[in-house]
């Protein structure tokens, strides 16, 4: 026996899965689940594809892998915009075990890493919001800001490339 | 008798201290079981009821310790318990199986000798097989010269005699334990024909240069003298050699005097990434030599060295991809063979350059092609012996692969009938096949053989002409990103030359702009670069134009048109014909670029494209999409496809 007690945890102490990486479009701020991110890159040469529906930009080479890239802003049903400095492509990983992919997303500027407990998130709104709402897992709060939580499976999974839908 | 009771009765033999009452209990039960246990030969079992009455009685001097010794070493020289009593069924089913064995394997073994790759994963195989079976039985002398043999089996230089050996005692042996005459020669003397003959180390280090012969003679005068002594620490001793060479020629005496190539296996994918690192480490290196000032000398010599090096990692990747054509030619042999043999023909068949190197996927995507080709070659070109005329009556089929040009040429070439243009002609206006003009060439005849549903067998026989036509090689080849040629004179012969990227991920392309992209088409499917004058293209009925080319009139198409993507933008736009068989189109492009060389690469996720066959990473890092020719003919042909897609 022991009476040694542990001590309560830290409470910088992060919980992957409660991690998120949030970024904007616009106005409005997004997080995607961190433990999908796998890296963030400035916005580059991408190659277009013709016969893609209009979200998806093109293609990239990461490193020697030729991989598909996705404007957030028009998969969620924002206007596009030029591209400018603080653009940048977030690599996600979409999918899991063999159908796993990389995909870009093309979003306006990255915030920060935060925490997100689910203990802070709502069911998404019914109404009321321009966001194509099928991609929003719930809403989060995170400091005075209000983010949604993105479903990296509905947003770039590989149906969602193939379709030829768009919201845009 | 149980291994414990050994080892108990082992430490007893040696520790036994007859002042120790416990001591005493537990070993006289031991010796109790021993000499209950019925295993036990007569001696042993003596022996142990002796200790037994021994240790029962009363302890007493000094000899009696020593007499107890005895007694045990006396239970233990039983011989180890034999393994289990064999199953006879298990061992009867199994020498029914492996009763050929020894002639199969020695056949293979031959197969081997001239070359068929095949044959030797078949006899690893085989003799692992055989030896897994023969350990399940507790046959140890057949498990062990399989082991020997299979052991041999690595490299690309068989030790055919020892093989040979081995498959005749393992045939023997097999039927010796079926009941026949045991093997003349024991099992160690087979697997000592497979041991290489251990050098002396004098020898080896005379040999690499490292001793002097009268030095090494001086030490084994002086080895003579002091025994024991070994002649490598004397020659270190004497300050002859360095410790280091003795311990590389040791290491070279002990597992390295193989002189054959080792191989070993190693997943696909992983040489795939590793092709993958290695270029784009590539790129990686051209995009800094971009910015770097090459004017400083240590510099400039650094980026040589780390290119040429480069260079060579790029060579070697490739190459680890690359395994020789001779498989499939060796099926495509046997294939001949089978085929003369049901039909009735007198054949040959020779190969040439059946070691030239194709990346395993082109290798292996050849096989069938191969067997479908000299099935026909047998069928429809060999005629039966005694119509062969003033040739000679054995019909001779000849294998053939060359590097030219960077590609490999595979020709199956036969010396019967030759083409009948005539009755292709015929054959094709009876299935309702478009004709070709009366003044067509040979080729664009021959071509009408790769057609779907031709077919000019009148008999369904099994061998050819089963309804599965040339169109079958042909797609094969196109999935290869090869062509097929064919020459044919009447009564001497045709010939089926297959053309092949020598790689399947690289593609030798011609770079292409239009509407603000960049495209590469494989050279392979461009027949000829055009730029017309605006007059020279004539009017097509309903929509588009038509290219006069070569006398025939092309489909003139805006290659961003069959792709959707906005419009040509030069006044002038310059064309490439592209053709697959007797299908030929003119796509129009704002301009073409020059050569290229295109690394094919998969996008997961993306959808197929119609037109397009994927994407490459080009020398400065940026993606072009690689054309597909077969779905832009295609799309040619069906305007309409494109809306559907």
């Amino acid at each position: 026996m022991t009476d040694h007690v542990t001590a309560p945890r830290s409470r910088t102490r992060r919980n992957a899965n409660d991690t998120f990486l949030t970024f904007s479009l616009g106005d409005e701020n997004f997080a995607l689940p961190i433990l999908r991110v796998r890296e963030i890159i400035g916005i580059s040469d991408i190659t277009p594809v013709p016969r893609m529906p209009p979200h998806v930009r093109g293609v990239l080479n990461l490193r020697g892998k030729v991989i598909p890239v996705i404007d957030l802003r028009r998969r969620l049903g924002f206007d596009p915009v030029q591209d400018h400095k603080r653009t940048c492509i977030v690599i996600i990983q979409a999918g899991s075990g063999a159908d796993a992919i990389l995909v870009g997303t093309v979003v306006d500027r990255v915030s920060e890493v935060r925490d997100i407990p689910p203990s802070s998130v709502e069911p998404p709104p019914r109404l009321g919001s321009g966001v194509d709402l099928a991609c929003i897992t719930g809403v989060g709060k995170s400091g005075k800001h209000v983010v949604m939580l993105l479903d990296v499976d509905k947003v770039a999974g590989r149906d969602e490339l193939t379709s030829a839908s768009n919201k845009g | 008798m149980s291994p414990q009771d050994r080892e108990a009765i082992a430490e007893a033999a040696l520790l036994f201290d007859p002042a120790d009452a416990a001591a005493r209990a537990a070993l006289a039960k031991r010796f109790g079981d021993a000499a209950a246990d019925a295993d036990l030969h007569d001696g042993a079992r003596a022996a142990a009821s002796e200790g037994a009455a021994l240790l029962a009685g009363p302890a007493q001097d000094a000899t009696f310790a020593q007499r107890i010794a005895t007694l045990c070493e006396t239970i233990l020289a039983e011989p180890l318990p034999q393994a289990q009593p064999v199953d006879r069924s298990a061992l009867e089913e199994f020498l029914t199986r492996a009763a050929g064995d020894g002639d199969e394997l020695a056949g293979l073994v031959l197969g081997w000798s001239h070359g068929d790759g095949e044959a030797q994963a078949d006899l690893r195989r085989r003799f692992h097989t055989l030896k897994g079976d023969a350990g399940m039985l507790g046959l140890a002398p057949l498990q062990e010269v399989c082991h020997a043999a299979e052991d041999a089996l690595i490299g690309s230089a068989p030790p055919v005699d020892a093989l040979l050996a081995a498959c005749d005692w393992i045939g023997i042996e097999v039927a010796h334990l079926a009941g026949g005459p045991p093997p003349q020669r024991s099992e160690e003397d087979v697997i000592g024909l497979f041991a290489e003959p251990r050098r002396q180390l004098g020898e080896i280090l005379v040999e690499s240069g490292a001793a002097q012969p009268e030095t090494v003679a001086a030490a084994l005068l002086e080895q003579a003298r002091t025994p024991g002594r070994r002649i490598g620490e004397l020659l270190v001793e004497r300050g002859a050699v360095h410790a280091s060479d003795v311990s590389a020629a040791l290491a070279q005496q002990n597992g390295g005097s193989r002189t054959h190539a080792a191989t070993m296996r190693v997943e696909v994918d992983r040489v795939d990434q590793l092709s993958d690192a290695v270029g784009e480490l590539g790129i990686a290196f051209a995009m800094l030599g971009g910015s770097v000032d090459r004017g400083d000398r240590r510099i400039a010599t650094l980026f040589g060295r780390i290119e040429r090096l480069l260079r060579t990692a790029q060579d070697q990747a490739d190459r680890l991809r690359m395994i020789p054509v001779r498989p499939a030619f060796l099926r495509a042999e046997r294939a001949a063979r089978e085929a003369a043999a049901r039909l009735g023909r007198q054949l040959e068949v020779c190969m040439s350059g059946a070691g030239t190197e194709l990346d395993k996927a082109v290798v292996e995507g050849l096989a069938d092609p191969l067997l479908h080709l000299v099935r026909n070659a047998v069928a429809h070109g060999i005629e039966m012996p005694g119509d062969r005329g003033t040739k000679d009556v054995i019909g001779r089929i000849t294998l053939s692969a060359v590097r030219r040009e960077g590609r490999v040429e595979i020709a199956v070439q036969d010396d019967g009938r030759g083409l009948d243009r005539a009755r292709i002609l015929a054959a094709a206006a009876a299935k309702g096949l478009p004709q070709p003009p009366a003044e067509a060439s040979d080729r664009e005849v021959w071509e009408l053989i790769f057609l779907p549903g031709f077919s000019t067998s009148e008999r369904v026989d099994g061998i050819s002409g089963r309804g599965v036509g040339l169109d079958v090689v042909r797609n094969a080849v196109t999935d290869l990103r090869g062509r097929i040629r064919i020459d044919s004179s009447p009564g001497t012969g045709t010939s089926f030359t297959l053309v092949l990227p020598p790689t399947l991920a690289a593609v030798d392309g011609l770079s292409l702009s239009c509407g603000g992209h960049r495209f590469i088409v494989p050279t392979s499917s461009v027949r000829a670069c055009v730029r017309p004058r605006q007059g020279d293209l004539a009017p097509a009925a309903g929509h588009g134009r038509l290219l006069p080319h070569q006398g025939r009139l092309l489909p003139w198409r805006p290659l961003p048109d069959l792709l959707g993507i906005g419009a040509i933008a030069s006044k002038r736009p310059q064309a490439v014909v592209i053709g697959s068989g007797n299908r030929q189109a003119a796509l129009a492009v704002d301009q073409i670029i020059g050569r290229s060389q295109a690394i094919l690469k998969p996008v997961p996720g993306l959808p197929e494209i119609p037109g397009i066959a994927g994407a490459s990473i080009g020398s400065d890092g940026r993606i072009e999409l690689v054309l597909d020719p077969e779905a832009l003919l295609d799309a040619c042909d069906h305007p309409t496809l494109r809306e559907a897609s």
